[in-house]
């Protein structure tokens, strides 16, 4: 009852331009700080990725006997590793593999997850018993374990590795989507729709996903995170990614050998996968406070 | 006068896991263009079933419905879209009947873009008309839903349901959630529009005084079945079936001089799954005897234009 | 001579500070309860009634919530200033409050009877049987077979969830009940077998009562006098006589013209234009001013006080008399 008295200045033909949703969103994300450290932080990770070509003073594979085991310094700010590899420039390089694994994976399991999940939910009764009893059982194993099978299965490799994932953690997603959707089939907006004799697939598409939109952005970030960890879980045990890439999980099943002497080989990626997690999981709980109770005031 | 919306036996039942639930059951009634037939009952009454089967927002179980004339009950895809334009419906909530992220401009063009044949440049001016129409100042047009409170919530319902210039419409507890001054502002838009478009409406309502207001006739619903109709004015002066009298005297009214023999009914509501042979109502009736719990009264005419289904209708009303 | 007061709120104001701003709730309200009677609060949505019982009850969230000023005295004692464990032993035991919806009121993972019996030991110390005991009398007083003292609450419809919420508030035989909107999602026919009862109890045992609605039909039936809040104020209030018969305040008439009515004919309704004005940016002047027909300059240039038109008998307007 407050909102559409203020700046009654802005009206353009006698409408007020009212501000967008996701303006509303942003203004209530600034004001949590921890969410804002964590898109600073995983804006950080992100852009330096991307940009690794031009911060990495060195190569990811380039070695150097002479220059093996060097602890951190000015020209190896991370060190170097048992290959006399510049351990700074890896980190760098490696974070565009974990976090094109992460998103590519997280669409996979969105885009299968959304589908079923959708489906399981706007039609209810047998459909989505059957559906849900199949991921049910899926979802009976541990995402690790489903990962490693269907990793072994595929082969090693960026790719499969995604792929993976995607498909090891596409029943929860499906859960996630559905639970909210069961929620707002009942909604009266939906019956109205179907009064102006929408068709189901527009039901769903302008109705239902929108309103669903919210809890799904919230699973996707940490989504994301878990998948990055996945990752490394899955290189650590010589699966998913292969060497010389610098995927940090490989960086750390590779340099877990040297931990007692040469800390700095598995600790700089080890904080690389920790910020990057945590920097989404602060994320996702930001957006989630941003998206949900307030809309509905 | 030719009656525009018509019912005759009309059944709607529910499978659930303890049995067959009649929401509805073998309801007839006709309502003439123009005016406005108020259902009244109490939750699990079925009134709310009743105006939705109607709609075919659920598929009926059993009976017929007549739209001006014709029979609508099997409407195949293509005709039920072209009732939609001419049968619309209100809801009862006004947050959750609108979709929260979607502007008031957007709700109110769904349907002209979807039924309508506009054009895209047509739409705003459209929508504009509608709004004033209904009483919504022009510069909500890109507010959202929950920027606005229930009465001008209810209007963007009103609006939607307008759009397609309807001449009947489904009424379901459109006013019930609105306070008290809204609503009497809520209920006068109704009968101006009524009044201006030649609308039919169903107003269905748990609130007696509100459904005095607005309707021509009334029918009284007790889980499922239609137990009383007649005129709103017969309806009020000499109720015949004893839930309608127990109802009308639990009514409080706002006036301390008014002296009420209230008929307080015992227990509460029998269930409408797998029900019983005999009256529905006997189980609360002050007036019940085993030939009521035996067998089930038929609906009869007891005054012109006044129906009743009550085995001793006669002996409770006779002064 | 006995105290007749029970209740005294004076210049009772209550403030939330939100991100948006500051909202207005309730502003300087008085209100006198006495023994054995029934006050009717009537007021529509954020009008701050169920403010002013959370104030009553010390249940006002703090934050965002912040009484501001005034006093609530409780036979003699200002309960705005007890400590906050002394509060705690007064609630449920002097104070009792029935809120709106009895859907969620109970605890669905106890039985009834058991919810009642925690009432009687938390405040009146009694063992467990003789709680027990005792529960099992209070649900038949309101005329529930004691035999479901082992049900749960899903297993009763509204009207006797609603029957077992007043149980458990009179449980301690309060001094005085505050019910908020005790019937608004009842049905009809049930709302009157639980105000009947309620008449009854309330008799039985001399309990004050608050009673919030905004139907002035059961504040007819319920109560002896009545206080109409808008917009955090109270604007009128008086005895049942005052309000129904000489209905002073203009918002007082609008409501009464908003109302059909089952009896006799209803000529057009008189709704009273416009809406409440918000909490957060209230009017200078008269709160009721912008929507009011009577309204003139001097309406809007600075706060209207009470004005007393008979005993007993206050309105806000200057135009009453």
């Amino acid at each position: 009852m407050r909102k559409q008295d203020e700046n009654p200045a802005k009206t353009i033909n006698g409408k007020e331009k009212r501000k967008s949703q996701f303006y509303e969103i942003w203004r209530r994300m600034r004001k949590n700080r921890m969410a804002m450290i964590g898109l600073i932080i995983i804006l950080l990770l992100f852009l330096s990725a991307v940009f690794a070509g031009f911060l990495a003073p060195y190569g990811i594979d380039d070695q150097n006997t002479k220059e093996r085991f060097l602890g951190p310094s000015l020209q190896h700010l991370f060190g170097t590793d048992q290959y006399g590899r510049d351990i700074f420039s890896r980190v760098l390089y490696g974070g565009r593999i974990s976090l094109t694994i992460g998103l590519v994976s997280t669409s996979i399991s969105g885009f299968f997850g959304i589908i079923l999940g959708s489906i399981a939910g706007y039609y209810g009764g047998r459909l989505d018993n059957v559906i849900m009893r199949i991921l049910d059982v899926f979802m009976s194993l541990p995402t690790m374990l489903t990962a490693i099978v269907v990793s072994a299965v595929l082969g090693p490799g960026i790719g499969n590795c995604m792929l993976a994932l995607g498909i090891a953690t596409t029943p929860r997603f499906a859960r996630v989507v559905r639970g909210p959707i069961l929620q707002i089939r009942n909604q009266e907006y939906i019956e109205a729709a179907h009064a102006i004799d929408l068709s189901t697939p527009q039901i769903i598409w302008k109705h239902i996903l929108p309103n669903v939109l919210a809890p799904i952005i919230v699973q996707a970030t940490l989504y994301i995170a878990g998948a990055v960890i996945a990752a490394a879980g899955l290189s650590f045990v010589g699966l998913g990614v292969q060497p010389p890439s610098s995927e940090w999980g490989a960086m750390l099943s590779a340099g877990r050998a040297y931990i007692r002497d040469c800390w700095w080989i598995v600790t700089f990626p080890g904080i690389a996968i920790l910020l990057t997690c945590f920097s989404l999981n602060v994320l996702g709980d930001g957006l989630r406070d941003a998206l949900d109770p307030r809309l509905k005031n | 006068m030719a009656s525009l919306v018509q019912v005759k036996n009309l059944k709607k039942y529910f499978e659930t896991p303890s049995g067959l639930l009649h929401a509805v059951d073998n309801v007839s009634f006709s309502i003439e263009a123009g005016e406005t037939l108020g259902v009244v009952g109490e939750s699990g009454c079925g009134k709310s079933t009743l105006g939705r089967v109607i709609l075919h927002l659920l598929e009926s179980t059993g009976g017929n419905i007549f739209f001006d004339g014709e029979d609508i009950t099997k409407a195949d895809r293509e005709k039920r879209s072209e009732l939609r334009r001419e049968m619309q419906i209100i809801f009862q909530d006004p947050f959750s009947s609108l979709n929260p992220r979607m502007r008031v401009s957007q709700t109110i063009a769904e349907p002209l873009k979807n039924l309508g044949n506009y054009k895209k440049e047509e739409l705003p001016d459209k929508v504009d008309e509608l709004m004033e129409t209904v009483g919504l100042a022009k510069r909500f047009a890109n507010s959202y839903p929950h920027e606005l409170d229930g009465g001008r919530r209810q209007r963007i319902g009103i609006a939607r349901a307008l759009s397609m210039t309807p001449r009947f419409i489904v009424c379901d507890e459109p006013v019930s959630a609105l306070d008290v001054s809204i609503q009497a502002q809520i209920l006068n838009l109704m009968l101006d529009l009524q009044q201006q478009r030649g609308l039919t409406y169903i107003f269905i309502t748990h609130d007696l005084s509100v459904v005095k207001y607005i309707s021509n006739h009334i029918v009284v619903m007790y889980l499922g079945q239609l137990i009383e109709k007649s005129t709103s004015r017969e309806l009020f002066e000499h109720p015949l079936h004893p839930y309608t009298k127990a109802l009308l005297s639990a009514v409080p009214v706002a006036d301390i001089h008014h002296k009420k023999k209230r008929i307080l009914l015992t227990g509460e509501l029998t269930s409408p799954i797998n029900p019983k042979p005999g009256c529905r109502f006997a189980a609360r009736c002050p007036y019940a005897t085993d030939h009521c719990k035996k067998e089930e009264p038929m609906l009869e005419e007891i005054m012109p234009g006044h129906v009743v289904s009550c085995h001793y209708v006669r002996e409770i009303n006779h002064k | 001579m006995e105290n007749k007061e029970l209740l005294n709120i004076k210049d009772l104001s209550i403030q939330y500070q939100t991100d948006d701003g500051i909202c207005y709730a309730v502003n300087k309200i008085n209100l006198i309860v006495k023994r054995g009677e029934t006050v009717g609060l009537v007021g529509e949505t954020g009008a701050g009634k169920t403010t002013v019982a959370l104030g009553i009850m010390g249940l006002v969230p703090d934050p965002p919530g912040k009484v501001m000023e005034g006093s609530i005295t409780l036979a003699g004692e200002d309960l705005l200033k007890v400590s906050d464990a002394k509060m705690r032993s007064i609630r449920g035991k002097k104070i009792s409050m029935i809120f709106q919806d009895p859907m969620t009121a109970l605890n669905p993972i106890d039985k009834v009877g058991d919810q009642i019996q925690e009432v009687l030991r938390l405040h009146n110390h009694l063992s467990k049987t003789d709680a027990a005991q005792k529960a099992c009398e209070l649900l038949e007083l309101v005329g529930i077979s004691a035999e479901r003292y082992g049900d749960y609450p899903h297993q009763f419809s509204g009207g006797m969830k609603q029957r077992i919420v007043i149980a458990i508030a009179l449980a301690c035989d309060p001094e005085l009940l505050i019910a908020d909107e005790p019937t608004t999602a009842l049905d009809v026919t049930i709302q009157a077998q639980v105000l009947d009862m309620m008449n009854e109890l309330k008799n039985k045992f001399n309990t004050s009562m608050i009673l919030i609605t905004h139907d002035l039909g059961v504040v007819a039936e319920m109560c002896e006098r009545v206080a109409i809040i808008y917009a955090g104020e109270i604007v009128e209030s008086g005895t049942v006589k005052h309000i129904y018969d000489e209905t002073a305040h203009p918002y007082t008439k609008g409501l009464f013209g908003s109302l059909p009515s089952v009896a006799g004919d209803q000529p057009r309704l008189t709704p009273i234009p416009g809406l409440m004005p918000d909490p957060m940016d209230l009017p200078v002047g008269c709160k009721f001013a912008p929507r009011c027909s009577m309204a003139a300059d001097e309406c809007r240039k600075e706060a209207v006080p009470l004005k007393e038109l008979g005993p007993g008998h206050v309105c806000r307007c200057i135009h009453a008399e």
